[in-house]
């Protein structure tokens, strides 16, 4: 592939040419009795607005001052080589370089006054995908760990999964929360645009009557062992993986979801063969088999030179055909109402254009885009004033954010979570819910 | 020096729980039950399949001084190579989700000894892991070679992969399961299987 593969910190994404397979991921019993019992209970259910999340991560930190809130006002050398063009929403415009997602601004919230304060790719990748600001003291866990270990989970399927890892595992991860949260990573490129996921199914030669088989035998042997002292939640949380290996092993649906020749050829085409588009596609198809969190990555946007001829020529038409493919396909779904999706990165870049034509890190304004779930439609949340330096009216910060994703997944922000040392910690705890957004 | 520990009063103290003890989790009171670590799972794979495992191609050196890597010993043991030294893709994964730590981050922390649904997964399904049953110099081949008695060749596997011989419950289960499954080296592959994915296996008891 052409893209670069390493950001401006000599960090190397994963190269795309591989192809793997992925961890996945479990509840001890007890947890899963204990979610199902507070999903279900009514205050719980009440607030829940969506029930899933789509996380398309722009690794790099994309420029969003050309994307989705341009300065068309600012003087030479902040305001950039692109032109605005109207959507499908009122009073917003976004880049001329991205036509098919002015066509789905109406079912989108841009909110463009982000801002926080770590331009450092690592530790600002932590804070946009954790919610929390890092801190040497907390390793947090990533918002698609916290999904798992607090919503009910699907029979059958891996509650967290992720198209490439984000930062090569040093983020998207579980934290305190413990390896059983870590998300289902899908490793390697799509090969004609399908993926072969290791360890879901059952090798050649393997059949489920063996397995069955097999299972029945190795349940005898292990009988005596039950006797015998043990640490109840090691040996318990054995146990529940194991009966959630042999519910994904024999049922179809995680497999299925990632066959992509059962969809037609046309809604693959409107996907794109992007290095995200599959992944894309698999996402839908694996919330509709009951995943609650899916990450796909979309690398390259550190633009610190030929800005614009990166965005023109690569990243713009690749996330505008396939960000506005997923929207429109969850809408016509109509999955789009209990369905979130986050697009984001892990800052903005500078307003200065600096001297090879490109843009440095910029935390201090930026912009996401969020859809779905309890969003409001056709919305643009905040301004940046004219030079596009930090927001002018209504700042916010990643932790608002996604204290407002987790309430409209009907968890409480500010709710209370045990790290194994025993200290207590509440999910977001700087963040506030932003009514604003929410319709 | 070993007569010192041997006779010493904490070595005396058993290792199993008593009434006052039983429910303590804290300051060792008595043995836990604890995972095994990464390189230890994949080590202890290896010795009961018997099997080994290739961490890093042998370089093709034309240099005049010989230089001897870590990774070129063939009966090394996991712990003792470091983590940039492992190439093989198979041993990186299951490094990986055992818990080794990729030490990125100067942390003790950074290794996971939870158990986790992609170790489950591995033990039961990776392809790799069970084409070394079919290993023709691996134990199980060796043991349906050799002329040993069905109950000889149980014992063998349960003495490999759980250091212990099998109690008159689990005769009784393996001749039942032989009853029912006629091909010989099929019994004993599900056997091996079944013994690798107990509980009993993976933890450290």
């Amino acid at each position: 592939m052409a893209v670069r593969t390493t950001d401006c910190e000599g960090f190397a994404r994963r190269d795309f040419l591989k192809i793997g397979a992925a961890g996945v991921f479990g509840l001890s019993l007890p947890q899963i009795l204990e979610l199902e019992a507070r999903a279900n209970a009514p205050a719980g259910r009440q607030n829940r607005r969506a029930d899933s999340v789509i996380l398309v991560w722009l690794a790099g930190g994309p420029p969003t001052i050309d994307m989705w809130d341009l300065r068309p006002n600012a003087p030479d050398g902040i305001r950039g080589e692109f032109r605005q063009i109207p959507t499908t929403a009122n009073g917003i415009q976004i880049c001329e370089h991205l036509p098919r997602m002015a066509q789905a601004v109406d079912k989108c919230t841009i909110v463009r006054s982000l801002a926080h304060t770590i331009p450092s790719h690592g530790p600002a990748t932590v804070f946009m995908t954790t919610g929390n600001k890092p801190t040497p003291a907390v390793n947090y866990p990533a918002l698609g760990s916290l999904a798992t270990r607090l919503l009910p989970a699907a029979a059958g399927v891996p509650p967290y999964v992720t198209f490439g890892e984000v930062r090569n595992g040093a983020a998207g991860q579980a934290g305190y929360l413990g390896t059983a949260y870590n998300p289902f990573i899908v490793e390697g490129a799509a090969a004609n645009g399908n993926y072969r996921v290791r360890g879901i199914t059952l090798p050649n030669g393997f059949t489920l009557d063996q397995l069955e088989n097999r299972n029945r035998l190795m349940e005898n042997f292990d009988r005596g062992f039950q006797a015998a002292d043990r640490n109840a939640d090691l040996v318990d949380g054995l146990d529940a993986f194991h009966r959630q290996a042999l519910e994904i092993l024999r049922s179809n649906r995680t497999r299925n979801a990632f066959n992509l020749n059962q969809e037609t050829q046309a809604i693959r085409q409107r996907y794109g063969m992007t290095p995200i588009g599959p992944g894309a596609l698999a996402a839908r198809r694996l919330i509709q088999a009951g995943v609650r969190f899916v990450t796909v990555t979309l690398g390259g946007w550190d633009t610190h030179g030929q800005n614009f001829n990166a965005l023109r020529t690569r990243l713009l038409p690749q996330l505008d055909q396939t960000l506005s493919a997923l929207i429109e396909d969850l809408s016509g779904h109509g999955m789009l109402d209990r369905t979130m999706v986050y697009c984001a990165g892990e800052f903005g870049r500078t307003p200065r254009i600096n001297r090879n034509t490109g843009r440095d890190h910029w935390a201090r304004s930026m912009a996401v885009v969020l859809a779905g779930g309890g969003f409001r439609r056709g919305y643009a949340h905040g301004t940046t004033d004219v030079q596009g330096m930090p927001p002018a009216t209504e700042p916010c910060s990643p932790d608002d954010i996604a204290a407002t994703i987790f309430s409209n997944l009907g968890i409480d922000p500010h709710q209370e979570l045990m790290t194994p040392s025993g200290r207590p910690i509440q999910l977001f705890r700087e963040g506030r819910v932003i009514p604003r957004l929410l319709s | 020096m070993e007569r010192l520990i041997l006779s010493s009063r904490v070595y005396q103290f058993s290792s199993r729980t008593n009434e006052t003890n039983k429910l303590d989790k804290n300051n060792y009171a008595h043995s836990y039950v604890r995972p095994m670590m990464a390189e230890v799972v994949v080590d202890v794979l290896n010795s009961a399949l018997g099997t080994s495992e290739v961490f890093a191609p042998t370089p093709n050196l034309k240099a005049k001084v010989k230089i001897n890597l870590p990774s070129m010993k063939s009966d090394i043991h996991a712990i003792e190579l470091g983590t940039s030294l492992v190439q093989s893709p198979t041993a990186a994964y299951a490094f990986r989700i055992f818990g080794r730590p990729p030490r990125s981050s100067a942390c003790d922390c950074e290794r996971a000894m939870d158990p986790a649904l992609p170790q489950k997964l591995y033990l039961m399904t990776d392809p790799i892991l069970m084409g070394k049953f079919n290993n023709p110099t691996g134990r199980l081949q060796g043991l349906l070679k050799s002329k040993m008695s069905d109950e000889e060749i149980l014992e063998e596997l349960f003495l490999a992969t759980l250091s212990r011989r099998p109690t008159a419950a689990d005769r009784k289960f393996f001749a039942d399961y032989r009853q029912t499954e006629s091909d010989r080296r099929t019994v004993f592959i599900d056997t091996l299987w079944a013994l690798i994915n107990t509980r009993e296996f993976i933890l450290n008891h």
